[in-house]
């Protein structure tokens, strides 16, 4: 399993030193789709972004298709990006309302030089139907549209150029719960059907887990646990991930006792020396604070980055 | 550029924001701005049909002649019909204030969209623009027209010159903004080059505030065109323009007010009218209103 995009140490600061992606490690294998996870402000979507290059790493590197793409021109990149597709979180913001959706869907065919005009135009119904929605709804302008079905325009165009590598940014909360779903079983079924490799940006553990056979979570930048989806959800070894999981109502299951984390999350542009979560990890020693922990595997494809990776303790939970 | 008019052609096509222009006519000072300055603009038009007389013949049988029923705006002190030169003066106007209005949107919209748009040309136009603004526009305007001699052309060029720094201004603080919206990330995502990112999704979403700004700047040319040919700087003798009108009659407006008196409520209305229509126009585009809505 070679794997299609590669991060190896990758980070991005931003102007003001915001550290938002600091150091990750990341493969994403052909027709894989990768979860990940994460609070608000960890830095999910900017990985998503520097993965294919929305915006510029500033240190590791960044490979695709066994190619480092870390500092390729501009132009190429262009052209690389026939390849890579990306959905984003907000329907609303996200389509040109001055276009038709048949020209949304047909311009990154357009640019690629995909086809004739003929074929372009004979493509733009067939897209449509598969992200569900009728040839007729081409010449119609966004704003006519719900936003479930402005993200199936988006899913569309994303989809238009056949990418390899698919990035969706929280492609459903901006969206009603009743619409959720839809989109969600959509992506999972184009996913699989066209054999994409995917990276799932979402903060809805529900989601991840509906859409993602493996998950990485994130915290302040860093990865601090990836594996199998099974396997993170039934036997976390992070006590973030355990703090994350127990802080999602599951239904069906009995209730789980939750952790509750004490203080905040620590500016991203002064992270805490050490490990990132020492300041509201129940396990937190000294160690933590001198020594950065790196990712390692304490199972077969379980990877955490903790001093003291296990199971939760029961001293750990506080009251239900 | 050839990316720019490449539009994906699709079987039917629609009005493109929908609500602007009923928007815009139910809009009471758009009404009447369009009614004023329609007129005005419809009268200098047909000024080869509508004046009774030849502007630029001398009659000194009709010297300093008050209104009456057969010069309804009096004649001035070579005996030509100030109706007849006020109609001729306004089609001079029309066609330097939209001259100006047009080639300040073409350079001052191309300079604050680059400006916008890339950043590492930011400063360096923008303090140009800066330099230019901070001489005042008439002054400024007269001596480039003055420097370029009289014509009207020049007079074109000079209050373009003129104009510029503020269209670029508005076209900038456009760019800005639509620069930022999630549509154009979207754009480079599916690898659109920077021009086509620019022409195809930032320009279209950033024009409403330049067409606002521009009848502005048809008012203001049309005000500093008459200022212009007031000083004798504009347009050469004889033609007839609405500052040379008033001029001629400065020397005698004790004695025949009407001869400045036409020329100056033209200028008034037409000012006013422009004006009006550039406020409906301004609340019927405004972005705001536009997202309040959608």
């Amino acid at each position: 399993m070679t794997a299609l995009v590669q991060a190896a140490a990758l980070g991005k600061t931003f102007a003001g030193g915001v550290r938002a992606v600091d150091g990750v490690d990341l493969a994403i294998a052909q027709g894989e789709t990768l979860g990940l996870v994460g609070e608000s402000g960890c830095g999910k979507s900017t990985l998503a972004r520097v993965l294919i290059r929305l915006i510029e790493p500033d240190a590791g590197a960044l490979t695709f298709r066994d190619r480092d793409i870390t500092h390729l021109p501009d132009r190429a990149m262009r052209a690389l990006r026939r390849d890579m597709g990306i959905v984003f979180q907000d329907p609303f913001g996200s389509l040109n309302p001055r276009m038709t959706v048949g020209q949304l869907i047909a311009e990154p065919m357009w640019i690629h030089g995909i086809g004739d005009r003929a074929a372009r135009r004979a493509r733009v119904p067939e897209l449509l139907g598969l992200v569900g929605l009728l040839p007729e709804h081409a010449s119609r302008y966004p704003h006519e549209f719900s936003g479930g079905q402005r993200q199936r325009i988006a899913i569309a165009r994303a989809l238009a150029t056949e990418p390899a590598f698919l990035v969706c940014d929280e492609p459903t909360s901006a969206l009603d719960v009743s619409i959720q779903a839809q989109v969600l079983n959509l992506l999972r079924d184009l996913q699989e059907r066209l054999g994409l490799a995917c990276l799932f940006v979402s903060h809805n553990l529900a989601a991840v887990r509906h859409m993602a056979p493996r998950v990485a979570v994130m915290y302040l930048g860093r990865i601090v646990e990836e594996a199998a989806r099974d396997r993170l959800f039934a036997a976390p070894q992070h006590p973030y991930t355990q703090a994350l999981l127990s802080a999602a109502s599951e239904p069906g299951s009995e209730r789980r006792t939750r952790i509750v984390l004490k203080g905040e999350v620590p500016s991203p542009a002064n992270p805490p020396s050490g490990c990132r979560f020492r300041t509201r990890c129940p396990r937190a020693v000294s160690r933590c604070a001198e020594e950065e922990p790196q990712l390692a595997e304490v199972a077969p494809g379980q990877r955490v980055a903790c001093h003291f990776p296990g199971a939760l303790r029961p001293e750990e939970l506080s009251a239900p | 550029m050839a990316v720019a008019e490449a539009a994906v052609p699709m079987p039917a096509k629609r009005a493109k924001p929908p609500g602007a222009i009923s928007r815009l006519i139910a809009h009471p000072s758009f009404r009447w701005g369009l009614l004023l300055f329609g007129l005005v603009a419809v009268c200098g038009l047909l000024a080869d049909w509508l004046a009774p007389f030849d502007p630029l013949r001398n009659n000194f049988r009709t010297r300093f002649r008050p209104p009456d029923e057969t010069f309804w705006f009096g004649t001035d002190r070579f005996g030509r019909d100030i109706l007849s030169r006020t109609l001729h003066g306004i089609q001079v106007s029309l066609r330097i204030g939209l001259g100006v209005a047009l080639l300040t949107a073409l350079i001052g919209g191309l300079i604050g969209a680059v400006a916008g748009f890339w950043q590492r040309a930011d400063g360096p136009l923008m303090r140009v623009m800066d330099a230019l603004m901070a001489f005042p526009a008439v002054l400024l305007a007269i001596a480039l027209a003055a420097a370029l001699g009289p014509s009207e052309l020049n007079v074109i060029v000079a209050l373009s010159i003129a104009y510029v720094p503020r269209t670029a201004r508005v076209m900038r603080a456009g760019v800005l903004v639509v620069r930022e919206f999630p549509f154009v990330e979207g754009a480079r995502a599916i690898g659109a080059s920077p021009a086509r990112v620019l022409l195809r999704h930032v320009l279209p979403n950033a024009m409403a505030p330049l067409v606002v700004q521009q009848t502005y700047v048809f008012a203001l040319a049309v005000l500093a065109e008459a200022v212009l040919s007031f000083l004798g700087v504009g347009p050469p003798p004889p033609t007839p323009t609405l500052g040379g009108i008033i001029a001629d009659g400065r020397d005698f407006i004790q004695e025949a007010p009407w001869i400045s008196l036409t020329p100056g409520v033209v200028i008034a209305l037409v000012v006013l009218g422009l004006n009006l229509m550039g406020d409906g126009l301004r609340d019927a585009l405004d972005p705001r209103l536009r997202t309040a809505i959608r």
